[in-house]
């Protein structure tokens, strides 16, 4: 420990000359970005969002605008590529923020920000991937047709508050390092939803208006997942507890290898869920 | 114990001093900027310390071992390291860079520390000739606007150049410059103050300008910043401020108030007039003789002391509202709400969250759900359409709530109740007007302080009916239990057993009264005086 503490100041006087060509610390030049695309003759809009390193925003735009984007970032760092064209009724948005791999001390940073508005009068094939930092995805009021999510490390928040306007055939939602809150997710009027957890828990609210039977596949990872269900919807759970992972089933009962919620055979809707286990529990509570 | 002799090490102490004459020589300016190569490489010790244990292993062929020193150790440099990195990038950091400190009477700026700028100063005056609305366009600095005299705009500029060399530093210094003048024609003309960053753009300089304007007391201001912080106080008239990514605040003026902020903090303070905020950031308002209106998302709204209406938007945060004398209205789906000491009405629409309404003189008219609510005081009648909600009222005019899932408990009501709920318990208690429940697949208690003349009706289908009352009660009643039993504490007041699992009650007790109705389709009836609840729970 002793030779550990003298390796301090050494290490430290040989980082000045290390780098070699430093540039000083200034306040970071930031570029912001405002864009739009007004609305022509698209009948659907497909968005392919990649966005590395920052806080992503996402939330329906009124009025006859395909798309807004307001960026923030670190000029000395990253570079925006957007670019949206429109064939065959559809049009496409496509963002990236790329790094630009500079090293050294070239400024102060500045924090990456994205906000996305997506229209609310088209169906919108949604597909995110981001990097590290925080995301938050205000669905209420999109025409959510698809929604594709890879979250990497940072947290990220999906909330629907409305019920979609059209179905969403797919979810697919690929959890990283944070943790994930998902909140309304009956209001997306999906068909399957798949969710793959990674190290970072989460919880899955299927709160909202329920409109057709549907089918859940979740891999749990080495963070736990919590899914809440509003009382009425019958649901079917196929599983197998391991001994690494909890497995919490509140008011289910077993039969034919199947957990069934109390009045599944009564319910209206009826929800499949099938639960592959990994070192994180899974839980189903009611609200 | 037996002292271990260290021997001391030259090695060590030439370390050492060559550490201390970098951070002097850094402290004058000559050298690389240690601090952000330490606040940057920092975790390049932690590799190094790893990497030599993995030597040790291979040189000396033992197990790998970690001492609790070692811990302790590495754990405190991660602390430090960690800390260092913070304050380098965050808003601290800006404040402890600029932040002037006079040792021995020589200032020194720790900022230097951190990189090298240089602060100019200038100041200009433009004369008014009438009163004429003033407009301040800025960028990458602060905007504080003041009053000053009725015939002149006083502008102080601070220029931060960010420059290893001075004499560059001054050149560039020189080159950033204040405009004054007036801008449109005959009405629409105003006066405008701004910075020729836009003329700048095309040279490589890396600068902050800061505004202080002095304008007339009574004047229209504008201010549009971006990546600074707007300050306005003391004036009267119109203001219409925008800014980004920094703090925005109005404080102690009368007129009429919008502000735009986004990415940074809001504050509204003391002010005479209507304020409409729109907002990406925290909101906080305090003291407005007006109407208020603000929308935010993600981020709190903390608002007090309106005289005036209210009305909110956000999502996915909170909204806490205190003491407001006319109508409020809320719509904040996702975030939590927190009401009190209201003059008027409250209408609110939100979900997900916990809410909290006390003290309102009106009625509350709200939409909810997939929440824990609790409501208390409420003057006028409290109307709430729900959906899977746990609903807790407290003295309370009267109730309507129509809702799917919810669980409703409720005292001290003291007007007609109107509950519908499903597959969740209702618990009324202390009521004394008309009460009519419908619960189906929930158990109904009801517990009236008095009858009055209203009706008392409770309808359930899968969930049991229990209805306690005053000993010396008098009224009418029927009851029907069509798959269930029918218990009754009334002396004269015998249920008929209809058939088997079914039981019928109906009669007057004393003179009649109000009337009674209780309906379950497969539940139990039971018909108490009020106080036999405690004497089971006592036997119990």
């Amino acid at each position: 420990m002793r030779k550990a503490l003298w390796s301090l100041p050494a290490i430290l006087l040989l980082l000045p000359f290390a780098g070699c060509d430093f540039e000083e610390r200034v306040p970071a030049e930031v570029v912001s970005i405002t864009k739009s695309q007004p609305l022509g003759a698209e009948k659907e809009l497909q968005a392919d969002i990649r966005f590395d390193v920052g806080s992503l925003e996402v939330a329906a735009e009124k009025g006859a605008l395909a798309y807004t984007v307001d960026l923030d970032y670190d000029k000395a760092s990253y570079q925006d590529v957007i670019t949206y064209d429109q064939s065959g009724g559809t049009g496409r948005l496509n963002f990236r923020l790329e790094s630009l791999h500079k090293l050294g001390l070239r400024s102060d940073r500045h924090p990456n920000r994205l906000r996305l508005g997506l229209t609310n009068t088209l169906p919108v094939k949604l597909a995110i991937n981001t990097g590290v930092g925080d995301a938050r995805l205000s669905l209420t009021g999109l025409q959510l047709s698809s929604l594709d999510i890879e979250s990497g490390v940072g947290g990220a928040r999906i909330s629907s508050y409305e019920p979609n306007q059209v179905s969403c055939d797919r979810i697919r939602i690929r959890n990283g390092v944070g943790s994930l809150d998902a909140v309304g997710l009956a209001n997306l009027r999906f068909n399957d939803l798949e969710f793959e957890g990674g190290v970072g828990g989460a919880n899955l609210d299927f709160t909202g208006e329920w409109q057709r039977d549907a089918e859940i596949k979740i891999q749990v990872g080495v963070g736990g997942v919590s899914v809440k269900m509003p009382r009425g919807i019958g649901v079917k759970v196929e599983g197998q507890k391991n001994f690494l992972s909890g497995f919490h089933l509140d008011g289910f009962t077993m039969r034919d290898s199947f957990y069934y919620s109390e009045g599944y055979d009564d319910a209206k809707i009826r929800v499949s869920v099938r639960v592959v286990t990994g070192v994180g529990g899974f839980k189903i509570s009611w609200i | 114990m037996r002292d271990r002799q260290y021997r001391p090490s030259l090695i060590g102490g030439l370390l050492w001093t060559g550490l201390g004459v970098i951070f002097l020589l850094r402290n004058f300016g000559i050298g690389p900027d240690v601090w952000s190569l330490a606040a940057r490489y920092w975790p390049i010790l932690l590799i190094l310390l790893g990497l030599g244990k993995v030597i040790d292993y291979y040189r000396q062929k033992e197990g790998i071992s970690v001492r609790f020193g070692e811990i302790i150790g590495i754990l405190f440099l991660v602390l430090i390291g960690t800390l260092i990195t913070k304050a380098t990038q965050s808003h601290v950091g800006r404040v402890f860079r600029e932040l002037p400190i006079s040792i021995g009477g020589t200032p020194v700026r720790p900022g230097e520390w951190f990189g090298t700028s240089y602060t100019y100063r200038e100041e200009k005056s433009y004369a008014l000739t009438a009163p004429t609305p003033v407009r301040i366009e800025n960028s990458y600095g602060s905007v504080v606007v003041t009053p000053g005299s009725d015939q002149e705009v006083k502008v102080r500029i601070r220029k931060v150049v960010y420059q290893n060399d001075e004499s560059r530093a001054k050149q560039i210094a020189a080159e950033i410059q204040v405009e004054g003048g007036p801008e449109g024609q005959a009405e629409a003309a105003s006066f405008l103050v701004k910075t020729n960053r836009e003329a700048l753009a095309s040279k490589d300089y890396r600068f902050n300008t800061d505004l202080e304007v002095l304008v007339p007391p009574k004047t229209e201001v504008k201010v549009e910043n971006s990546f600074g912080e707007v300050r306005v106080a003391n004036l009267e008239g119109k203001l219409e401020l925008n800014t980004t990514h920094n703090e925005l605040e109005i404080r102690d003026c009368t007129g009429e108030f919008n502000a735009s902020n986004h990415y940074g903090d809001s504050r509204f303070v003391n002010l005479t007039g209507n304020l409409t905020v729109d907002a990406r950031g925290r909101v906080a308002v305090e003291t407005i003789k007006g109407n208020v209106t603000v929308t935010d998302e993600f981020h709190p709204v903390e608002i007090r002391d309106v005289d005036g209406t209210l009305t909110v938007t956000n999502t996915e945060s909170s909204v806490s509202v205190e003491k407001v004398t006319k109508p409020v209205v809320i719509d904040a789906r996702g975030s939590q709400v927190t009401v009190s000491n209201l003059g008027s009405s409250l209408k609110l629409a939100t979900s997900h969250r916990r809410v909290q309404v006390s003290d309102v003189e009106s009625g509350v008219d709200a939409e909810t759900s997939y929440l824990s609510a609790t409501l208390k005081n409420i003057k006028g009648k409290a109307t709430i359409r729900s959906n899977s909600d746990r609903l807790t009222f407290e003295d309370v005019g009267a109730l309507d709530v129509k809702a799917q899932g919810t669980a409703v408990t409720a005292s001290n009501v003291n007007g007609p109740i109107d509950i519908e709920t499903t597959m969740r318990d209702v618990d009324l208690s202390n009521f004394n007007a008309a009460c009519k429940v419908v619960s189906q697949f929930g158990d109904i208690t009801l517990s009236p302080r008095t009858l009055g003349k209203g009706e008392i009706s409770a309808k359930g289908r899968n969930g049991a009916i229990e209805l306690y009352l005053p000993e010396g009660a008098a009224f009418e009643i029927q009851a029907n239990a069509r798959n269930g039993r029918i218990v009754s504490d009334f002396a004269g007041l015998l249920p008929a057993e209809a058939g088997p699992d079914m039981g019928t009650l109906s009669g007057k007790v004393k003179s009649g009264g109000p009337k009674i109705v209780l309906d379950s389709e497969y539940g139990n009836i039971q018909l108490r005086t009020r106080g036999s609840e405690k004497a089971e729970n006592r036997s119990n």
